[in-house]
């Protein structure tokens, strides 16, 4: 506990990360490099899909990770929001473009894929609904931090629309079980194990793991950024009360 | 040769396949692309701004 109240500490947070940065850096280069040598060379092409199941290597990863950094905003706003630590505030405005981007990256791909498989770009189905209905909660969770000027006030009100927008997480999750969709059902994280082979399974892991380095990497830059702002905007309101 | 044209054919499917892998190289390059700027340009505007209130506090000092 008292090293989770250090790490609080903005200050600590960027030393930290600093020497995190350059490992996420080199893991998210490598992992994605075999990723997509392992997808676009090794693994066979589907008997049903044919080439096109090549799409999910980019689609997966970037859907689930939508979701799991719409979750982590929720976290990290919760907690800032109950122990009014501004770190958690950081980084979920830090993590929202990164989610946005991932959630974009899953609707596009995904068209990319409906179109030859299904026949369709788009269908209004409870998965794809969801996922579009998380993309504007990013819009508006992005939005909110610039229409309020003073910033206490926009990190609760953006604190209030990440944990209200959380109740469509497990909307997304469940959707392909709840509802009769044409996006199909769970096929990795299954209880009697992934229901898609293997040759396909390790070039999407690699890609997964990578996606995430990439994740890291980015949020601590953006993190940095933050960090540095506060410390601009301390500086000016000093410099203005002695003017 | 031929097996660069099959490899970039994508059995038939090539514009979407590319296109996916296009998108989200644009979409995650163009991000960390504009948050390094960013993070940079919010380094320099700190190291500007500490120098400032450094030479304004000295000048109010002096100030009697």
């Amino acid at each position: 506990m008292k090293k989770l109240h250090k790490l609080a500490n903005p200050g600590k947070f960027y030393r930290l990360s600093e020497k995190i940065l350059p490992w996420s850096n080199l893991l998210a280069i490598s992992l994605c490099g075999l990723g997509l040598y392992l997808g676009l060379f090794v693994a066979p092409p589907d008997y049903q899909q044919g080439e096109t199941v090549r799409i999910i290597y980019v689609h997966v990863p970037a859907a689930t990770l939508a979701s799991l950094v719409y979750a982590i905003m929720a976290i990290t706003s919760a907690i800032s929001f109950i122990w009014k630590n501004p770190l958690g505030s950081f980084i979920a405005k830090a993590a929202a473009p990164i989610g946005a981007a991932f959630t974009i990256i899953a609707i596009i791909t995904g068209a990319l894929w409906g179109k030859p498989t299904w026949g369709t770009w788009w269908i209004w189905d409870a998965r794809l609904t969801s996922v579009l209905i998380l993309f504007f909660l990013y819009l508006g969770y992005i939005g909110v931090w610039q229409i309020f000027e003073d910033q206490n006030k926009a990190a609760k009100a953006a604190a209030i629309i990440a944990l209200v927008g959380a109740i469509n997480l497990p909307i997304i999750k469940f959707s392909v079980d709840w509802w009769n969709t044409l996006h199909q059902g769970a096929s990795i994280i299954r209880l009697d194990g992934p229901s898609i082979h293997s040759d396909i399974l390790i070039p999407l892991i690699f890609m997964w793991l990578g996606f995430i380095s990439y994740l890291i990497s980015v949020l601590i830059i953006r993190i940095q950024s933050e960090i540095t702002l506060q410390k601009i905007r301390a500086i000016q309101i000093m410099i203005s009360e002695q003017k | 040769m031929n097996e660069i044209y099959i490899f970039f054919g994508m059995g038939g499917y090539a514009l979407y396949v590319w296109s996916s892998f296009g998108f989200t190289l644009i979409i995650m390059l163009s991000l960390l692309v504009k948050s390094y700027k960013n993070n940079k340009y919010n380094l320099k505007t700190y190291e500007e701004l500490k120098s400032y209130s450094k030479r304004f506090k000295e000048n109010n000092v002096k100030k009697p």
